[in-house]
């Protein structure tokens, strides 16, 4: 994500506390009717729904936030409103948020009466991997020297960890200590990485 | 790495609109820079000279040189 968000005020943590139990009941009735009817569970089946769904509720709520220009010029740390080109990149991040968690619901998903699923469903797969990849690149092309810096941090930053984490996972699979890992579960530990990495620290400054 | 940047833009009654568009770069990267969150590369801190007409010393100031100096 290229955007910088400020920490919300004192007098909407209510609104943020609010959100979050509203995405928690959600998650669990989605969680519910997974674990309900799914033949076969798998620990990154699980992960992947929980990173399917933030990605999900984060996407609904920054294309809603994208209405209210007041409210999302202050988000952005720009004076005054944002503008229509501000908004629409912020779309276009919703976007790409909403397609990254269709591509993980939807094997689980595809798979719920087991595996494999019907020929079709890779479809989906291939059009949304299609899509995060375009749209991801456009934000990159778009972006000035600062949005491709931040980009460029995060990627850093993702990329280190969701190699650490290969390194030691294949380390110990090849001693035999672990299971041996699926692309599946190979794909969603890096996407998790991914969005968690660039949640600490960091900036585009450099130390000089 | 300090700089002027709000207090040259605030002299010519420009926002960070304005600034903005004449450096063609985002509103957020002009916020970014004036508060001292990211240090613009060299071509930007030429163009950004070039807008005010100002040598890139007189805008920009090195933290170590302005504490040496200082001492």
């Amino acid at each position: 994500m290229t955007m910088e968000f400020t920490r919300p005020r004192a007098s909407s943590i209510w609104i943020t506390l609010g959100r979050m139990i509203g995405g928690g009941l959600l998650g669990a009735a989605m969680c519910w009717l997974y674990f309900t009817y799914a033949r076969e569970l798998r620990w990154s089946d699980i992960v992947a729904l929980g990173i399917a769904l933030m990605c999900m509720i984060g996407a609904v709520r920054l294309f809603g936030d994208s209405f209210n220009r007041r409210q999302l010029g202050k988000m952005m740390s720009v004076e005054g409103e944002a503008s229509d080109q501000e908004a629409q990149q912020v779309r276009l991040q919703a976007l790409i948020m909403g397609v990254l968690g269709v591509s993980l619901f939807w094997p689980p998903l595809a798979t719920l009466n087991g595996a494999p699923a019907p020929a079709w469903t890779y479809a989906v797969v291939v059009a949304s991997l299609i899509a995060n990849v375009w749209f991801t690149w456009r934000v990159y092309q778009r972006g000035d020297e600062y949005a491709r810096q931040r980009m460029l941090d995060v990627t850093f930053r993702a990329s280190l960890a969701g190699q650490a984490l290969l390194i030691a996972y294949a380390g110990a699979e090849r001693l035999g200590l672990v299971a041996p890992a699926t692309a599946w579960e190979v794909l969603v530990a890096i996407t998790a990485v991914s969005i968690v990495a660039p949640l600490f620290g960091g900036s585009a400054k450099a130390k000089i | 790495m300090r700089n002027r940047l709000k207090v040259l833009r605030a002299e010519r009654n420009w926002s960070q609109a304005d600034l903005a568009d004449r450096l063609e770069v985002s509103r957020q990267s002009v916020n970014a820079i004036e508060t001292g969150k990211y240090d613009p590369s060299l071509p930007l801190a030429f163009k950004i000279a070039r807008v005010f007409a100002m040598p890139i010393e007189q805008i920009f100031s090195d933290d170590e040189a302005a504490q040496k100096a200082a001492e």
